[in-house]
């Protein structure tokens, strides 16, 4: 047997014709911080819901800790959940809340007592055991849910858009607290998000999901330096496309040309087949360098800005060129829209950031 | 929903017809099913509102935190119904209460209390008897009444998520 906690083989679910997970696998180690991102509508959910046992796959099976658990409900799974609008019972307070997990558990009262005020402590909610759920803000019922679902000390934790409701400060703060929490408590998190930003900053290793499929999974790094499909790499964060058709491979590097710039020799790390025009170049906004004067980086255009949107951290400039079809967006962090005399600017390119990438 | 388009009488007339051709004796049995006919539309009325903006993922929840379906019903469903349930029972109640047309056709010889009044009626002397009562069945319904709806709002508008009822707003 390997080391792998969860695995999900094969993992089929159909709602009519509609193909919500469409044949997923992979694998979850043990106290992973792991995230299933996607857009809406791209399956996330429903693959946390099967992995609380909420739906049945059609076809294939799961794996927790060695035991197929693919037809047990979700009273008999070591799983708990953390609901998107929390699901707070609203007729016993948060004490009772806690509690009502820890029923069936077969524990002492003095047990009880303990892990109540353990898991209260944990989340910082003492002093709140006699409130109801009206009583709570957006962000305590957020700790209740999280109380209710640890103080089972599940093997797994499943989290659906827990933070969705919050507002942006309190988000930021969640994620952080969240994060600490499961490097302490050493408990595996699956975590469902259609936010990149969330999903990349908390998470070891990332499921990128679109139509029921996994685009890519890898860690946070990776997703962003070295993305796999042009999905990808347009949902983890901001990028140009630009028009390419590759030519001979040469080693390592393929020579593609790139819209009206010429032909160049580029990093093929996906294998990408020669001579063809199914391909796109994405260069990320912030490896873009703008300046007043020409650079001797390995492409240097002259271009005109037509916006700029300025961000506090760094300002965002909207370019039109002469070689390019598409305004070009680069960030900056040095210049505003003063430093440019009649919008002139010239921008520039590393060749070791722009990544190939196949069209479907 | 038919009991509640159809005239009453019509109503207790095709159940009287349907009564005695299936060789039944007239009584309360009758009456009783007459007026479980009548009062389901309006008990269903309420339960259904309520049910409406119930919210299913408390249902999950309680399984989720090792509760099978019965334990789930008991700790999470019916609380979070209870009041809507009394609410359509007390209604219920009330209809039944001071139904007259459908107890005229079916009572036979028991009599319902609106029929026993009908029969008082005929009798001038006992005609205060008969008005007091009359006064104090209106308090006690309107009592009924103004409870039941209480009980149907309860969670619905002031206090949000109070009981698991979603608001639209």
């Amino acid at each position: 047997m390997n080391n792998s906690f969860i695995q999900i083989n094969q993992i089929s679910k159909h709602f009519g014709d509609v193909k919500a997970v469409d044949n997923v696998s992979f694998e979850i180690q043990e106290g992973e911080f792991f995230s299933l991102l996607g857009p809406s509508g791209c399956g996330k959910t429903t693959l946390l819901r099967l992995l609380a046992g909420f739906e049945y796959p059609t076809s294939g099976n799961l794996l927790l800790d060695g035991i197929d658990i693919t037809a047990l409900p979700p009273d008999k799974r070591p799983t708990n959940m953390v609901f998107q609008n929390y699901a707070i019972f609203p007729h016993i307070n948060v004490q009772r809340n806690i509690q009502f997990g820890l029923r069936k558990l077969g524990l002492t009262n003095e047990e009880i007592r303990k892990r109540v005020n353990d898991v209260l402590s944990l989340v910082k909610l003492e002093g709140y055991e006699e409130r109801f759920s009206s009583q709570l803000s957006g962000g305590q019922r957020q700790r209740v849910a999280l109380a209710r679902a640890l103080v089972r000390q599940p093997k797994v934790l499943l989290l659906d858009e827990p933070l969705g409701a919050l507002d942006k400060k309190l988000r930021d703060e969640m994620q952080l607290e969240l994060r600490t929490l499961q490097k302490n408590i050493g408990i595996t998190f699956v975590f469902v998000t259609h936010d990149q930003q969330e999903a990349i900053s908390m998470s070891d290793r990332v499921a990128v999901m679109s139509e029921g499929k996994i685009q890519q999974l890898s860690t946070p790094n990776e997703l962003y330096k070295n993305p796999h499909n042009i999905f990808v790499s347009d949902f983890i964060g901001e990028t140009n496309f630009l028009k390419a058709e590759t030519k001979s491979q040469d080693g390592e590097y393929i020579n593609a040309s790139i819209e009206k710039l010429g032909e160049f020799k580029i990093k093929n790390n996906l294998n990408i087949s020669e001579n063809s025009s199914d391909v796109v170049c994405s260069v990320r906004p912030e490896t873009m360098m703008i300046d007043k004067e020409k650079s001797d980086w390995d492409i240097c255009l002259e271009g005109k800005i037509k916006q700029t949107s300025y961000l506090g951290e760094m300002t965002k400039f909207y370019i039109e060129t002469k070689e390019i079809e598409k305004i070009i967006t680069v960030s900056s962090q040095y210049f505003d829209n003063q430093s440019f005399k009649n919008n002139d600017c010239f921008i520039s390119i590393n060749l070791d950031d722009i990544s190939l990438l196949n069209k479907k | 929903m038919m009991p509640f388009l159809i005239p009453e009488i019509i109503l207790a007339v095709s159940i009287l017809v349907i009564w005695l051709s299936l060789g039944f004796k007239l009584g309360l049995i009758p009456v009783t099913l007459g007026h479980i006919l009548f009062c389901t539309p309006f008990a269903m009325l309420i339960l259904i509102a309520r049910i409406e903006g119930f919210d299913f993922s408390l249902e999950e929840a309680s399984r989720d935190l090792g509760e099978n379906a019965w334990g789930t019903f008991y700790r999470v469903s019916l609380p979070l119904y209870l009041p809507g349930i009394i609410a359509s029972l007390l209604l219920s109640f009330i209809i039944s209460f001071d139904e007259f047309i459908l107890a005229f056709f079916l009572t036979g010889s028991d009599a319902t209390l609106p029929m026993y009044m009908w029969g008082q009626m005929r009798f001038i002397q006992k005609l205060p008897h008969v008005l007091a009562l009359g006064a104090v069945i209106i308090v006690f319904t309107t009592l009924i009444v103004l409870l039941a709806f209480w009980l149907r709002n309860i969670g619905q508008g002031k206090d949000k998520a109070g009981l698991g009822i979603k608001i639209h707003e």
